[in-house]
């Protein structure tokens, strides 16, 4: 695997998230570059998801700043990040349930009809199926029915699948994905790690958040652990070793990152 | 074609694919409404010769398009998980804004739009409450119900006061034909077709449907949330006030009293379509048939001539039972 380090694209300095008493993120720092898989690990509530949140808008940081391609910025909600090229697959699935295959992945970026029409945003829906249909062959994603069938009635992998291809779809610049696994099977699993390969090998920095080690060994290129709101080791994939991680995850070994 | 290797990628375009798509899917409980409208038709007709003249039907027609173009914006509403049970007072404050322009003077044009206006008016009051300051729409429009009535009565000078209205345009509105029909069925033909545009065709009709299943989602994947519900509350207001318009035509006055209670007949037909009351799922078709059925019903009541509490009786106790129906719907939904 190279490991070459592209360029950075999104950094995370000093970001910090209080919930009242709960310290979510204590500073944490984070640089991801283009065509890298990072795995992002780390405890149950060790801050991984909030740190993603962070970096895509769903939430505000209380202090610290977060850096694109070089400036630093303000995300004032997803759609800010999602205008950047900046993809979000969300723990809690973020679909429509009654929508089909097509509208979800066209949520809030319905392509209309021009022309006279185009006030009246009108949808295009031929140009968004055949869009969809294409996209979906290329990034080796199968459902049973684009359109339809409401999303809610298909299985938990397809839906995966689903919130999978919507973001990878859109994603220029950074690709986060919050246990895009986690309900999966081995070979759906494996799919979703394919389409995280497929898009950073297009040049977009990919952050992969999971608990399942064999997955980190076999797509990070590097990973980052988190532990307490702070990270606690960031090392490449040839650093790593899965014994010395899950000691780090735990705490009985201090990263040399703190 | 890249499709081919994904099989299970295919669009659903084979036969009847493309009427499915327009029309959507039937839903079973379509099929079993068309079904009682059918059987409610037959036992009516059985007990009164009137009922299948062209007259009664006209006569049903005028009856339901009050309540029917709230209706077919009723089921935008709740498909956006919200709710509006503002409409009867919004009725009467723009139909006495609208008799208070021709009063003044003005054109039916004119006075029509005042009442569009003040209609839109109180949808964005509406609106902002709910959206803006995050208040439970059950509550806003309880509230602004109340003070929309209580306004209507204010600027009339008293609730049992009610003015008549003569103009031609107006009256003609409510009672002229065209082709044998009456024109308010035009007017309900003619906002059903456009709540089903709006819903099936626009990129508003889809965000609806995705705020309504999935708020939180939908705000994720960056639909510009809290403008399309604005907007939602606008336009049934209003609707509220095209019927306000109607009401006033069809019965030659204007009344500050008129139209009470009248939000639960309206929602008594969208249930009853299948229009799910916590959000993202209903259609326009069948909150047609949900009128239709509603109307037949009462119709046949008054050709019985069965006291018109049985009117209320009816509509109650269809309101609850469509609301059974959904809360069954959505357990099983839940437990599939
Ligand atoms: N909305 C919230 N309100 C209060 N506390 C929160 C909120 N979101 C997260 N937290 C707290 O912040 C901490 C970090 O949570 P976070 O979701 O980032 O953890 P995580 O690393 O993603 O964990 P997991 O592996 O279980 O998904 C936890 O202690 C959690 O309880
Ligand atoms: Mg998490």
């Amino acid at each position: 695997m190279s490991t070459a380090a592209g360029e950075v694209v999104l950094e995370a300095r000093g970001l910090r998230k209080h919930y009242g008493p709960v310290v979510a993120a204590a500073g944490m720092d984070l640089e991801i570059r283009r065509g890298e898989v990072m795995a992002l690990v780390g405890d149950n509530g060790a801050g991984k998801s909030t740190l993603v949140k962070m970096l895509s808008g769903a939430i505000r940081p209380d202090a610290g700043e977060i850096v694109h391609r070089g400036r630093a910025i303000q995300l004032h909600g997803p759609h800010d990040a999602r205008e950047r090229g900046i993809e979000t697959t969300y723990q809690d699935l973020a679909l429509a349930p009654n929508r089909d295959v097509i509208a979800n992945l066209y949520l809030g970026r319905e392509i209309v009809r021009g022309g006279l029409l185009k006030p009246l945003g009108i949808l295009d829906r031929r140009e968004m199926t055949r869009r969809a249909t294409d996209q979906l062959s290329r990034l080796g994603v199968r459902l049973p029915a684009l359109t339809g069938t409401p999303v809610g009635r298909m299985s938990g992998g397809q839906q995966q699948g689903v919130a999978v291809a919507r973001a990878a779809s859109w994603a220029t610049d950074v690709l986060f994905m919050d246990e895009p696994t986690a309900a999966l099977g081995v070979r759906q699993s494996e799919a979703v790690l394919q389409v995280a390969r497929r898009i950073a090998q297009s040049g977009v920095g990919v952050v992969l958040i999971t608990h399942i080690m064999p997955h980190v060994m076999e797509v990070a290129d590097r990973v980052v652990v988190l532990r307490h709101g702070r990270k606690v080791a960031d090392m490449t994939a040839a650093e790593l070793r899965q014994d010395r991680l899950i000691a780090l995850m735990a705490g009985y070994e201090e990263g040399e990152a703190a | 074609m890249e499709a081919s290797t994904y099989p299970g990628n295919a669009p659903d375009t084979r036969d009847g694919g493309r009427v499915r798509a327009l029309l959507g899917r039937v839903a079973p409980e379509q099929l079993g409404l068309s079904g009682m409208l059918v059987v409610a038709c037959v036992i009516i007709s059985m007990q009164s010769p009137y009922f299948l003249q062209g007259e009664n039907f006209a006569n049903i027609g005028t009856a339901v398009a009050v309540s029917g173009v709230m209706a077919a914006f009723t089921t935008i509403v709740l498909i956006g998980g919200g709710l509006d049970l503002s409409l009867g007072a919004v009725l009467v404050l723009a139909g006495w804004a609208m008799a208070t322009a021709l009063d003044a003077g003005y054109t039916a044009g004119a006075a029509i739009a005042f009442a569009l206006v003040v209609g839109a008016g109180c949808g964005l009051v509406n609106g902002l409450l709910i959206v803006g300051v995050g208040i439970n729409p059950f509550i806003v429009t309880i509230g602004t119900q109340f003070a929309f009535r209580g306004i209507t009565y204010a600027w009339s000078g008293g609730g049992a006061k009610s003015t008549p209205v003569d103009d031609p345009t107006i009256v003609a509105l409510g009672s002229d034909r065209l082709l044998g029909i009456p024109l308010p069925v035009y007017v309900l033909a003619g906002m059903f077709l456009l709540a089903f545009c709006l819903l099936r065709f626009t990129r508003f009709g889809s965000n609806v449907y995705a705020i309504g299943g999935n708020l939180a989602a939908a705000r994720l994947a960056g639909v510009r949330v809290d403008r399309t519900r604005i907007l939602v509350y606008v336009l049934s207001a209003l609707s509220a006030a095209v019927a306000g318009v109607l009401l006033i035509g069809i019965s030659g006055a204007a009344i500050p009293i008129a139209g009470q209670g009248i939000e639960l007949t309206v929602l008594a037909a969208v249930i009853l379509g299948g229009t799910a009351l916590m959000g993202g799922r209903g259609t326009v078709v069948g909150t047609l048939l949900g009128v239709l059925l509603l109307g037949v019903i009462n119709n046949g009541l008054t050709l019985l001539s069965a006291p018109s509490y049985w009117q209320m009786i009816v509509q109650g106790t269809a309101l609850l039972i469509a609301v059974v129906f959904d809360e069954v719907r959505r357990k099983r939904k839940e437990t599939r």
